[in-house]
């Protein structure tokens, strides 16, 4: 009931123990406290999905994720998908296919698409289009979007290590 | 003033019992509960409103979150979500409409969070699940230290945001009879400003049972048409113990004022939303849709 | 061209880099979380700026007043009082202040700023400001605004009046067979780039440096340096990773970096400003709102005589840009055909409501809109097919626009039109929608109540600034050798997500004549880079682009003249940079001219408009659910002539957004306002379309170069967005027999619509 929390979780793999109000959301966390800012904020109240992490493999907007729910939790952002100089399949056909422009609303469809596909869902363009609906871009109009996680589905996207 | 981030506190309960005893203690110190927080953080962070104290409900979902069969009832835990709903082979073969409703509150970011307990308590007019639960004739599970009492799902809301749950209640879950397609018609539909995560400009939820070729116990519920979710009462008992036909459609849609209240505000507008549920409630009862 | 071509992403490209779609630049940076937007700087030591703002659209401002009760020595506050130069943001027309002074003219309007080490700190102060402001009359309307009552601007409550002539259309509509006349209006539209505003200052020994999103380092040069009074070399502007703009960040960041750098200056230390999302919808500027009326005159055969024309918009309480969007909407008004009797009347209004400003298009899409539904509506009048009626009235080679230009060859209106039916198969889908919809009543299950249509729409967009414009700008490149034998392209073009630094390095790798991989775009920062003018108005690969080649062929002459290799492999030709590199500096120049055979009277609108115009045609096809009014649009084809494809999948991409973007204006992108105040001001509120929204989109693209641009290459980013409304309002005139003449055409419209059409 202390006014700063102190917070056990893993993030991007590794244990981390932080001190934050307990209201304070994971967006903030993740972009302050943990100095990950590859997680944007695009409007802080769940309607744009740019803020999109997993938790527990399932992706959630972190703007509306108080950090005391977090406790114990694994948590993933975007900058877990490469290791170290090779790109996940989805971050290859992203470059590869038009999938980011801005950049802005690129981690959310990142680990939206990440989990929809480690959960074994269908990549047809109307399934992928339900699956993404929660994430905003206003640069892409979806369609290189759909067809970058499409090639990741389907395999075989690598590029040298130098393009990352 | 209204509070800041770091002024807000947490209780995080270990188990229902734990906070059923912690709201009965400081009952009057308006501590609210926290579920899937998709509500709250929005109040606390856009209108910084809604309070500064929290009872943090996670660590009960080994304990409210199941779906199952109860007797002759179906159960839902009051912390299931919506993918949770959407999921449910069980909540598909009791009654379709749940796991569509589920499936168009918000996209699956917020499904993963939200809860059951939460859109009820939550209360909007515009809360997606709760014409089904309605329409459902479900009852209501709320418990306190001083037991547990089933209510209504159609006598817990007494006004805009206000219900009948006292300060020390929390929401454990509801339950419903079955109601299968083969029994009868069920139809449900979202009107929202686009295709996918949006706030409903109207929702409709109808079942109505089959008796010999005519309707009967029929359910016409309506959301964001008035301060909470309604029934169209004159329209369904113009339909029971109707059979099908356009011009029964046509009769009941022309009752429907009497039920509903829509406004005009920055979603939609009253006319748009009467001459939707017109236009469903007809088509409906008509047989054409369902 | 096949838009999914992509050519190697590893392999060196030699030459050829054009029309082929090399790696996106800064694309692994973004992808992998890495790219810094300005709100991603590190945080230490940098204080939060916030703005404190009136709460009435028009009043007098008497005074602040700060609660004694708090302990402002935490915080630092600036009013226009502290301003140490002119209380101005600088656009065009000098009328806006960055704070208010004795009066406020728009809902929202800023009045003081405060900066604090931390966010709450900084939310605890805004909440005990107060602004005294004895309410004065606003007007919203535009023809209030016109009746001049309330006094916001001039005499007359004008920016900007703006006439064009061609011939004597009042003459000839009086002899006219058929006169078609009708009133089309469009809505506000905001931009909703996913990143919202945001602006960091820092003083430094020598002046400030402000770095931050946005679309125009050297507006924000000139804006800081008024304000700060300073010389415009002690400002120096760095543009960050840039989150989205459409034109959102090409006026309104003047204003907020005018604000940080007023925090900084005065609390002597780096101060950050980032408007959330409530705050950057109601008070950053929208697409200005029109109201268009047609006369058109035609004979009875369907040629198109007379065309008369006039546009107000709604400017908003400051001119901002609106002087120049009112010159683009009047020049492309009358839209690709020929007639020889035109008659434009335009005027810029004044308003209480938030300033208006650029936005993708930047007045075109209003006007094309008006003009290609008028199509629509005069072939119902006129009994003609409005295939037909287009067909009969397209410019031609050598015909002429409104304002008298000449389009010479080219000119491929006609072309894309055609193309478009066949890409489309317009014409069998249109026959098989009457088929549908005649027979649906007798349909069982959903079918029974929808109805389809195919519309289409005809327009073009003129490359670059208007008239004089790029001219007066006088765009500077400069390519500069390294050691390692690479070269820097350095410009101040803004990555906003259209894919500057990969196009720009082609550009500039084509003229060089080395692989693309050799030419590094550097960031804009004005202490490197002169000006190269705005990121806006398709300008950049066309302009920008075309002065690299130049500089890049100077730079390779000037390398084969010293170092005396001719035509030399592309190794021994870097090994050459580089060795002239290290002797000394080794760079080459490109500034922009007007072609000499271009002519623009500023005053009278004559002469030509544009350096060039791209084409374009698009068809939608939808559905409407006529239970709810819902619209699903199906598909969209995208067929324009953009002189030469830069990038494949870049160009698809700004098509595929630029139709999205414009089908969420024509179909649910309303803005709500009560009292000058943008009552849904959230993304729960104002909704832009979802993957689920957006149909598949063909984007084809046809490639006429234009002489008059190095690589032939007229401009992309704004012109897909211009279509899809006209084309939407045509396709519901198929689908349910009605004429929308308003956009946002939104279920509430349509239902009613529809129904009382039933009746
Ligand atoms: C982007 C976005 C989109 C949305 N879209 C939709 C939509 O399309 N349709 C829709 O219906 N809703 C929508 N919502 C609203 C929200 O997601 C739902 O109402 C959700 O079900 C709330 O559940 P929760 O667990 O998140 O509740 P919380 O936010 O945790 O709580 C909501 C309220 O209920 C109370 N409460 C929670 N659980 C209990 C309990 N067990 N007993 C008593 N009181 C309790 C809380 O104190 C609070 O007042 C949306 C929200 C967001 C942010
Ligand atoms: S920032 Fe979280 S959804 Fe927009
Ligand atoms: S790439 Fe800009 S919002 Fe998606």
């Amino acid at each position: 009931m202390n006014q700063h929390a102190a917070i056990r979780f893993t993030l991007n793999g590794q244990p981390r123990e932080i001190a934050a109000p307990p209201m304070q959301r994971l967006l903030d966390v993740l972009r302050q406290t943990c100095e990950l800012t590859g997680t944007k904020n695009g409007c802080g109240e769940g309607d744009c999905g740019a803020c999109t992490v997993l938790i527990d493999g399932v992706p959630v907007v972190s703007c509306l994720v108080p950090i005391v729910q977090v406790e114990g939790a694994d948590v993933r952002t975007v900058e877990s998908l490469a290791e170290g100089d090779q790109p996940h399949p989805l971050q290859a056909a992203f470059l590869k296919h038009g999938g980011t422009q801005c950049g802005s609303c690129a981690a959310g469809l990142l680990m939206t698409a990440c989990a929809h596909l480690e959960h074994g869902g269908e990549t047809d363009d109307a399934t992928l289009r339900a699956a993404l609906a929660g994430v905003v871009c206003r640069c892409a109009g979806y369609q290189q979007v759909i067809a970058s996680v499409q090639a990741a589905a389907r395999g075989g996207e690598t590029l040298d290590g130098n393009h990352l | 003033m209204t509070a800041i981030i770091s002024d807000h506190r947490v209780y995080t309960a270990t188990d229902l019992d734990d906070a059923l005893r912690f709201l009965a203690e400081h009952r009057e110190e308006g501590w609210r509960p926290l579920a899937g927080g998709t509500d709250v953080m929005v109040g606390v962070y856009r209108d910084r409103s809604g309070g500064d104290q929290w009872l943090n409900l996670s660590r009960l979902r080994p304990q409210l979150a199941g779906i199952g069969r109860d007797g002759d009832f179906v159960h839902v835990g009051a912390l299931a979500t919506m993918t949770d709903l959407r999921r449910s082979a069980l909540l598909e073969e009791s009654c379709p409409l749940i796991g569509r409703a589920a499936a168009v509150v918000g996209a699956t970011q917020v499904q993963n969070r939200a809860t059951v307990g939460g859109n009820i308590a939550n209360g909007s007019p515009a809360g997606d699940t709760l014409p089904v639960w309605l329409a459902l004739d479900a009852e209501l599970e709320l418990a306190s230290v001083r037991g547990q009492r089933r209510i209504a799902y159609g006598e817990f809301m007494t006004g805009y945001r206000r219900s009948v749950r006292e300060p020390d209640e929390l929401i454990t879950g509801l339950r419903f009879q079955p109601r299968s397609g083969s029994t009868g018609r069920m139809y449900y539909r979202k009107v929202a400003p686009r295709a996918a995560q949006g706030i409903s400009k109207v929702v409709f939820a109808a079942i109505a049972g089959w008796n010999d070729g005519r309707y009967e116990n029929v359910r016409l519920v309506f959301g964001s048409m008035g301060p909470i979710t309604v029934r169209a009462r004159a329209a369904e008992q113009c339909a029971e113990g109707e059979a099908p036909s356009a011009q029964l459609g046509e009769q009941a849609a022309e009752r429907l004022a009497a039920d509903l209240s829509p406004i005009n505000d920055a979603r939609s507008t009253a006319d748009y939303r009467l001459r939707v549920a017109k236009n469903l409630v007809r088509e409906f009862l008509a047989g054409n849709l369902g | 061209m096949s838009t999914d071509q992509v050519t190697s992403l590893t392999g060196v490209n030699t030459g050829g880099a054009l029309g082929t779609s090399v790696p996106r630049r800064e694309g692994a940076a973004k992808l992998c979380g890495e790219a810094r937007f300005v709100d991603d700087l590190p945080r230490q030591n940098v204080w939060l700026g916030g703005t404190v703002r009136a709460d009435v659209p028009h009043a007098r401002l008497l005074a602040i007043r700060f609660d004694p009760c708090f302990d402002w020595s935490r915080v630092v506050v600036v009013t226009a009082a502290d301003i140490p130069g002119e209380n101005v943001v600088p656009v065009v027309l000098r009328d806006q202040p960055s704070l208010a002074e004795s009066f406020v003219r728009y809902h929202g309007e800023p009045v003081a700023l405060i900066a604090a080490a931390d966010e709450e700190t900084l939310q605890q102060a805004l909440d005990r400001v107060d602004v005294d402001l004895s309410p004065l009359e606003p007007v919203f309307d535009i023809d209030e605004a016109l009746a001049a009552k309330v006094p916001l601007f001039g005499p007359e409550n004008v920016f900007r009046t703006i006439t064009i002539r061609k011939g004597d259309a009042g003459e000839t509509l009086q002899t006219a067979d058929v006169v078609v006349e009708e009133v089309y209006e469009t809505g506000a539209q905001e931009h909703v780039y996913l990143e919202p505003q945001g602006m960091q200052a820092e003083p430094t020994a020598s002046g400030i440096t402000v770095c931050g999103s946005m679309q125009c380092p050297y507006y924000i040069v000139e804006g800081v340096a008024l304000l700060l009074g300073l010389a415009q070399e002690q400002v120096r502007v760095i543009a960050c990773m840039t989150g989205g703009g459409f034109g959102g960040k090409e006026d309104f960041p003047t204003l907020i970096a005018g604000h940080a750098a007023l925090l900084a200056w005065k609390a002597r230390r780096p101060v950050r400003m980032i408007y959330d999302r409530v705050e950057d919808l109601r008070y950053t500027s929208k697409r200005h709102p029109a109201r268009i009326r047609h006369r058109s005159g035609w004979s009875r055969a369907g040629r198109l005589l007379a065309m008369q024309i006039e546009i107000e918009l709604d400017g908003g309480a400051y001119s901002t840009l609106s002087p120049l969007v009112l010159q683009r909407a009047a020049v492309h008004a009358a839209g690709p055909y020929q007639c020889d009797q035109i008659e434009i009347n335009a005027r810029a209004v004044a308003t209480n409501h938030p300033p208006r400003g650029a936005f993708r298009g930047f007045g075109a899409p209003q006007v094309h809109f008006a003009l290609e539904t008028h199509m629509g509506s005069c072939a119902a009048r006129l009994g003609l097919d409005p295939v037909e009626l287009r067909r009969r009235n397209v410019i031609g080679p050598r015909g002429t626009l409104a304002t008298g230009q000449n389009v010479g060859e080219d000119v491929a209106a006609a072309e894309v039109f055609e193309r478009a039916l066949v890409e489309s198969g317009f014409l069998a889908r249109r026959a098989a929608y009457d088929d549908s919809n005649r027979r649906a009543l007798s349909a069982a299950g959903p079918e029974r109540f929808k109805r389809r249509g195919i519309g289409l729409s005809l327009f073009m967009h003129g490359t670059g600034m208007n008239g004089d414009g790029e001219g007066l700008v006088r765009s500077e490149v400069l390519l500069r050798g390294n050691a390692d034998g690479t070269v820097s392209a350095v410009t101040c073009q803004v990555e906003i997500g259209q894919g500057t630094q990969t196009i720009l390095a082609q550009l500039a790798a084509d003229g060089l004549g080395i692989p693309v991989e050799w030419v590094v775009a550097e960031k804009p920062d004005t202490a490197m880079a002169r000006d190269s003018g705005p990121t806006v108005a398709s300008r950049t690969a066309a302009i920008v682009g075309g002065l690299l080649i130049s500089a890049g062929r100077q730079f390779r002459e000037e390398v084969e003249r010293r170092s005396g290799l001719c035509k030399a492999d592309p190794d021994a030709f870097r090994s050459a940079i580089a060795r002239l590199a290290t002797e000394g500096p080794l760079e080459s120049r490109a500034y922009y001219s007007r072609p000499p055979d271009m002519q623009w009277d500023e005053a009278t609108h004559r002469g030509d408009g544009y350096l060039a115009y791209t084409w374009s045609c698009c068809v939608v096809a939808l559905e409407v659910d006529t239970l709810t009014g819902e619209v699903k649009v199906l598909d969209v084809t995208a067929v324009q002539d953009v002189g030469k494809v830069v990038h494949p999948l870049f160009a698809a991409g700004q098509v595929e957004g630029g139709v999205a973007q414009a089908l969420g204006w024509a179909l649910m992108e309303e803005t709500v306002w009560a009292d000058g105040l943008l009552r849904n001001a959230t993304m729960t509120d104002y909704v832009i379309p979802t993957a689920c929204d957006v149909p598949p989109i063909r984007a084809v693209f046809l490639e006429h170069p234009h002489p008059r641009l190095p690589h032939g290459a007229k401009g992309l980013g704004e012109l897909p967005a211009e279509g899809p409304a006209p084309a939407v309002a045509n396709a519901l005139r198929q689908a349910l027999g009605i004429h929308f003449n308003r956009i946002p055409i939104t279920p509430e419209i349509i239902l009613p619509a529809w129904e009382d059409r039933q009746q």
